[in-house]
């Protein structure tokens, strides 16, 4: 059923993420956001960000999964302020879901691997990176609209309110401390 | 999507996850190597022990833990360490100075390149490569020790503090700022300069290859250009950072492309505005030193 939803997520995101609403499979996110986490680690490796190991992959896709578990709480937090529909839990589902497209990156993790980092492939995996992060942002925003029942509009809206309010904070802390 | 349209996404991302659990797989049996890369360290500023950050960022990676991180990391061919320091305290210019020797002794080439200057303990940590680029107007040398004590007697005087020293030993308080040197604490500091000293002048010729009598004759504290090191045989060529790459390159036999690894992590987008804000003068580092330390800088 989730490998079915996870299919439809990636052809018919709106269809798929309507589904998910109504079956849920908070497992299969959790198993989502570890095997995305590996694969992204494994290709931000290539980009020079950090020294490799598998401990250092699994350190990584655990810290995927807290991040997002997280981020997800704050997403929530924003959505109930809009008067969202959803619960935390189908909140959560929403936003691992849409991290599917990193897990497509896999054959070109392993080629990476395999074939010693060479250059030109970690030229091109930094560019794939980047698409499936648009591709990953779309989906979140479609999730969310679909679990949530709002508008695209809306969705956006919700997804920077806790960004401008962080940075709001942040420019005030930062500024605070140059005065004091 | 049809049918088909599906069946190829499904499969495409079943394959993916058995491809990234292979993936996992390799890399737990250590087996792999990750292309020709050439390490980057950059030692910038005054050598200390210390890992700088503030209250809100985390605290920047110290050399010596970069060192240790390119040291450990299976993935390097040949390390360029690029300099440029007026040299700082002298222990951990020495532990810079033998963690640089560690890693030739794995069979790492380690190339230097010095920037504007790599004095003193930049060119302590500098002398243990195996192989030295500097461009020619770039500081270095200053082989020598500096401690410095700030007598603030008079100034506590008209003040009106006054310090009771109970001290377990005539030594112990030696160096206070509440009063001049006594001649005897002045020959035990001297001493004590002159062994650091001797430390640094046998490093420096022992892994440079030099004579010692020569580098005694240079290590009166005296800078020098680099053109002038090169003929002092204190570097090896005149040349700036992309020579010290090709020069790595070569060492380690990589023929064709390679990459560049740091191990210094990039700074956060917020850690970025927070430097912005923090890059203004210290002039906490200008005030007269309140404890003792033996320095190798310039």
């Amino acid at each position: 059923m989730a490998l079915d939803i996870s299919i439809t997520i990636l052809t018919q995101p709106k269809k798929g993420f309507q589904q998910l609403h109504h079956n849920g499979g908070v497992l299969w996110a959790v198993g989502i956001l570890m095997v995305a986490g590996i694969s992204r680690s494994m290709v931000n490796v290539s980009l020079g960000f950090s020294s490799y190991s598998s401990m250092y992959f699994l350190v990584q896709a655990l810290k995927s999964v807290f991040t997002t578990f997280f981020s997800s709480a704050v997403i929530f937090c924003s959505c109930r302020l809009f008067n969202g529909k959803a619960t935390f839990m189908q909140t959560f589902q929403a936003v691992a879901f849409a991290y599917l497209p990193f897990i497509l990156i896999g054959p070109l993790s392993l080629a990476l691997i395999l074939f010693s980092y060479p250059a030109q492939l970690t030229i091109i995996s930094s560019f794939v990176l980047l698409a499936l992060t648009i591709w990953s942002l779309v989906l979140i925003i479609i999730g969310l609209r679909e679990t949530q029942q709002f508008s695209t509009g809306k969705t956006i809206l919700v997804l920077l309110a806790p960004v401008i309010f962080i940075s709001f904070l942040l420019i005030i802390a930062a500024i605070s401390i140059y005065i004091f | 999507m049809d049918i088909s349209g599906r069946k190829i996404i499904g499969g495409l991302l079943i394959i993916s996850i058995i491809a990234i659990l292979i993936a996992f797989v390799v890399t737990s049996l250590d087996t792999v190597n990750i292309g020709n890369n050439i390490g980057l360290i950059n030692i910038e500023g005054v050598i200390s022990s210390n890992a700088s950050g503030s209250l809100l960022t985390k605290p920047r990676q110290s050399f010596l833990s970069q060192l240790r991180a390119a040291e450990q990391d299976p993935s390097i061919k040949a390390l360029v360490i690029r300099i440029d320091s007026p040299g700082g305290t002298s222990g951990t210019s020495q532990e810079l100075f033998q963690a640089v020797l560690r890693i030739r002794q794995k069979g790492i080439p380690v190339i230097v390149s010095m920037g504007d200057t790599a004095a003193s303990g930049g060119y302590y940590v500098a002398s243990a490569a195996d192989y030295i680029f500097a461009n020619g107007s770039t500081i270095t040398g200053s082989i020598g020790v500096i401690m410095e004590f700030t007598n603030l007697e008079e100034l506590y005087n008209k003040i009106g503090i006054k310090y009771e020293i109970i001290k377990s030993g005539a030594y112990k308080d030696a160096g206070h700022s509440a009063r001049s040197l006594t001649p005897a604490e002045e020959k035990l500091f001297a001493d004590l300069i002159h062994d650091v000293w001797d430390q640094f002048v046998t490093d420096v010729t022992e892994s440079r290859g030099l004579e010692r009598e020569k580098v005694e004759a240079l290590a009166d504290g005296r800078i020098l250009t680099g053109r002038q090191a090169l003929e002092a045989g204190l570097i090896d060529e005149i040349g700036g950072l992309e020579e010290a790459l090709n020069k790595a390159q070569e060492a380690a036999g990589i023929v064709g492309p390679f990459r560049i690894k740091s191990y210094q992590e990039p700074l956060s987008w917020f850690e970025r505005i927070l430097s912005v804000i923090n890059n203004v003068p210290n002039i906490l580092e200008n005030l007269p030193r309140s404890s003792i330390s033996i320095r190798y800088q310039y």
